[in-house]
């Protein structure tokens, strides 16, 4: 997922209460899949939109889902996409079914995603920590003769350096909690 | 969630107002914490006023506070808006499936005067001329409310099925119901753990810092301690940060003008406490 507010599966929940709506008013099917298409449902408005490609090439609009569902690699879309293909009232089971399947997926898929967060969220609390070392290690340096022993030569540019490679890794993981 | 509509509703004038408090408290706390030899227009204004210092910093912070407390507000607005909502849909549902015309189980589930029950209000007014689902949709197309647009086209396509429409509008409320809740309940369980992010950022790391280099200068009989100017640029981008892990995590950019000042504000405290 892309993040917890905008992902596969939330889009996908949103998708089944529009098709639910859309079946049952007893709409057409190409008419549904257009609807869907243009409807801002992220992900299922994207795979919709391939369908409406392959409608426009010449097949008619089952056909056109049968060979866009084949080529998905996402599970719940695929299901979603060949639910629409059956008729009906059959076509509202499938996506009542699918609705189930997907809040489990979704709330074990936010849960990966919120463990993966935390980590790079402490990580990066760790960075912050770190900006404590500079002022530690001048104090070092300034105090040669100190009761620890520890005598430090230092690079003037010091604080310059680290600051900037902990902006550097704290960007890194603010990346890293976006991409899937 | 559908795209952006020429319906211009209450949320975007907040937007507007809470930009045009934010941006000059954002310059502001730049300004200081950078140590920027730039002119500061909202410094400038209080110190004409006649405020100290001292209290200047208070009601700078007090503003950047109200802003946050106002973002706070609009979340607990909007999801008693989603709620409100919600039950309507199931009311108008049962209502119908008990025989009454839609306008009719409209106008006794949408009893408040505010909020989906002034908008259903609305459209019941306007299906004097034109069919109930038109006139929801109208009205939902100008409400300026990006999920009561979502579902005002839903209700109306309901609304429309050949079946039983009063069963559609009930499941699609708890369909409905079922998706926020779920939603919210997943961005909570995630919020709660950027906040040890946000708490080391803003509140722990940059008054340690100060006391412990102000600490060290003390040390070595030095009368001055000064932060490093390297540290401040660190830390002030660690509040900007701390904002856009908001965007990040959760697509809520439109909440940094509500978020920006505070975060600069606990950092800018921080780092002179000493």
């Amino acid at each position: 997922m892309a993040n917890v507010a905008n992902n596969t599966e939330g889009d996908i929940m949103r998708a089944i209460t529009h098709a639910r709506m859309h079946v049952t008013s007893g709409q057409g099917l190409e008419s549904i899949v257009h609807d869907l298409a243009s409807a801002s449902l992220g992900a299922v408005s994207a795979t919709l939109v391939l369908v409406i490609r392959e409608i426009n090439a010449g097949r008619d609009a089952d056909q056109a889902l049968a060979i866009i569902a084949d080529q998905l690699r996402d599970d719940n879309l695929r299901s979603f996409v060949q639910a629409l293909r059956a008729p009906g009232a059959a076509a509202v089971s499938r996506l009542d079914d699918l609705s189930i399947t997907v809040q489990e997926g979704w709330q074990f898929a936010a849960e990966r995603y919120g463990t993966r967060v935390s980590r790079l969220v402490q990580m990066s609390a760790i960075l912050f920590i770190l900006s404590f070392v500079p002022p530690i290690l001048r104090v070092f340096e300034r105090i040669p003769d100190n009761p620890m022993g520890i005598t430090v030569e230092l690079p003037p540019a010091l604080e310059n350096i680290t600051f900037t490679t902990l902006a550097f890794l704290i960007t890194v993981f603010l990346i890293l909690m976006r991409v899937r | 969630m559908i795209g952006f509509s020429a319906g211009i509703g209450p949320l975007h004038l907040i937007r507007l107002v809470q930009w045009s408090l934010a941006a000059p408290l954002i310059w502001h706390y730049l300004v200081q914490l950078l140590a920027l030899r730039l002119p500061d227009p909202l410094w400038e204004l209080v110190e004409n006023v006649g405020l100290e210092a001292w209290p200047a910093h208070i009601v700078l912070f007090a503003a950047a506070l109200m802003l946050e407390i106002s973002e706070r507000a609009v979340d607990n607005l909007e999801t008693a808006f989603a709620n409100q909502l919600h039950e309507i849909l199931k009311t108008i549902g049962d209502g119908i499936r008990e025989g009454q015309a839609i306008e009719s189980a409209v106008t006794d589930a949408a009893q408040g005067s505010s909020g989906p029950s002034a908008l259903f209000r609305e459209a019941v007014e306007l299906s004097s001329d034109m069919p109930f689902e038109s006139a929801l949709r109208a009205v939902a197309d100008t409400s300026g409310r990006q999920y009561f647009q979502e579902v005002g086209q839903l209700v109306a396509m309901a609304v429309n099925s050949p079946g039983d429409a009063g069963q559609a509008v009930r499941v699609l409320g708890t369909e409905l119901e079922r998706t926020y809740r779920l939603s919210v309940g997943l961005i909570a369980k995630t919020g709660a753990s950027l906040s040890t992010l946000k708490g080391t950022a803003l509140v722990a790391t940059p008054p340690l810092y100060r006391v412990l280099t102000s600490a060290f200068d003390n040390s070595m009989d030095l009368l001055t301690s000064v932060v490093l100017w390297e540290a401040r640029v660190f830390f002030t981008y660690g509040a900007i940060a701390a904002t856009a892990i908001d965007g990040i995590v959760f697509d809520q950019w439109d909440k940094i003008p509500a978020r920006l000042p505070l975060n600069l504000c606990l950092v800018y405290a921080g780092l002179s406490i000493v």
